[in-house]
């Protein structure tokens, strides 16, 4: 069951945003932040939210925004891509040469201008998605489906009919 | 010629016309997030890396696709700025006219295009259930909203007819699932509707899905039907019997697009005159996917 998250660990996820991506506060203003096992959503917070939670077995509400990963918050792509101007700080920019060795998986050696742990990656100027940064160099967080369907070219089924 | 289109030789208008376009290879086309970026910015973007676009007069974030290349194989595609959509299937979201504020179920949601695309319509500003019974095809649609960055979509599982009835929403999307005669264009797979029995087993679980779509709808609020079929025991026999009973009257749909209007008999059977208020989008008049829609309010 999705329920929201206490006011302190609104806070706590806050103030993650803001002290690893340089995200504000205003960013997030308008979300609700709900939690299942280590997974945080955030969905918009619209009048009947609630009443849909408690009414209904629900999958999944709005995008997944963190989740629990050995004690520390991973932030998912989907996140990184919503909130992607507005991350400053902890930011990886990809050169072209690398960009298919890292889409497929490879470690890349360092050094990079970004501390230990989970960042953003960016391509030409525009985020990609999550990166472990760590001793051995960089390795994608990217979805695997999504990785797939860009260097397959085939959507996910995304063709609606 | 497909054989199960023979038997639309008197309903579907130039009707030699039609049998040409579904030999012809449809266009493909996108839909351009707008949550993400401005719709004219995104086809300059797109022409810089060489993606040529072609715009689409009726909806302004609507894009056919020029270029060779596979529209899912750009890193724009993977960022969420676009989603791969027949045009066609667009209608049944725009049909709808939801409004930010809303409560709004889309009843049979998977893979998201049209649910997603009603995110998009509110600005995130309409509370959007998306119920699918297929767990698989959640997974499809929590992808592509995740990708999208919709945040206004809350995601169910539920057989769509038994949708629990707790409480009422203001507007239905219901595109069933349906034999998709409609997509059936060169190299598509055969439509189904050569085989009777399923032709049958679909329309009884589309009319239990009409019947319960209405149970769940407010007195006053709209339902939006849809199918990708020509097949009439699939569209106007579903609809029939609840705007007979007077469950559901039929609402006129505002459209630029051209397509024929709703049929008030099929092979002996008579259909409520005011199912011509349905529109029937074929591939020789809309470049895209055949469709069925109809938009349904329930009585006061």
């Amino acid at each position: 069951m999705l329920v929201s998250v206490s006011p302190s660990e609104a806070q706590e996820i806050l103030e993650y945003w803001t002290r690893r991506f340089g995200v504000p506060g205003t960013m997030l203003e308008g979300l609700r932040f709900l939690a299942r096992g280590k997974t945080v959503w955030a969905m918009a917070d619209l009048g009947g939210v609630q009443e849909i939670l408690a009414s209904f077995k629900v999958e999944a509400a709005g995008f997944p925004l963190l989740r629990k990963r050995g004690g520390q918050w991973k932030p998912t792509t989907a996140a990184l891509l919503f909130f992607e101007g507005a991350i400053v700080t902890n930011v990886v920019e990809l050169s072209a040469g690398r960009l298919d060795s890292f889409l497929r998986g490879q470690v890349l050696p360092g050094p990079f201008p970004a501390d230990r742990g989970y960042v953003a990656v960016r391509y030409e100027g525009t985020v990609l998605g999550c990166a472990l940064h760590g001793e051995a160099g960089l390795r994608s967080q990217l979805p695997r489906a999504w990785v797939d369907a860009l260097l397959s070219g085939r959507p996910e089924r995304g063709e609606d009919e | 010629m497909v054989p199960a289109f023979e038997r639309y030789r008197d309903i579907i208008p130039d009707f030699s016309a039609f049998l040409k376009a579904v030999e012809i290879r449809p266009p493909t086309h996108i839909r351009v997030n707008t949550l993400r970026v401005e719709a004219e910015k995104f086809r300059q973007a797109m022409a810089e890396k060489g993606y040529p676009l072609a715009p689409v007069a009726e909806i302004p974030e609507a894009f056919r696709w020029e270029s060779a290349e596979n529209p899912g194989s750009t890193l724009e595609y993977f960022r969420g700025w676009y989603q791969v959509q027949g045009l066609t299937s667009m209608l049944p979201a725009l049909i709808l006219d939801a409004q930010a504020g809303e409560h709004l179920l889309d009843l049979c949601a998977a893979p998201g295009g049209k649910a997603t695309y009603l995110a998009q319509l509110t600005r995130n500003q309409a509370l959007i259930v998306a119920n699918d019974v297929s767990h698989r095809r959640i997974g499809i649609l929590r992808s592509h909203s995740d990708r999208l960055g919709i945040t206004s979509i809350i995601v169910t599982r539920y057989r769509g007819q038994s949708f629990p009835m707790r409480m009422p929403f203001g507007r239905i999307l219901l595109d069933p699932p349906c034999s998709a005669e409609g997509t059936y264009r060169v190299g598509a797979r055969p439509p189904l509707t050569g085989d009777p029995e399923v032709s049958r087993r679909l329309q009884r679980l589309q009319q239990m899905l009409v019947t319960h779509a209405l149970k769940l709808l407010r007195p006053g609020g709209t339902v939006v039907y849809s199918t990708c079929t020509y097949a009439p025991e699939e569209n106007e026999a579903v609809l029939h019997p609840a705007v007979e009973e007077g469950r559901a009257e039929l609402v006129p749909i505002a459209t630029r697009f051209p397509h024929a209007p709703g049929l008030e008999s099929w092979k002996g059977h008579r259909f409520h005159p005011s199912l011509k208020l349905a529109a029937r989008f074929y591939p020789h008049l809309v470049n895209s996917w055949g469709f069925f829609i109809a938009r349904l309010r329930k009585p006061e």
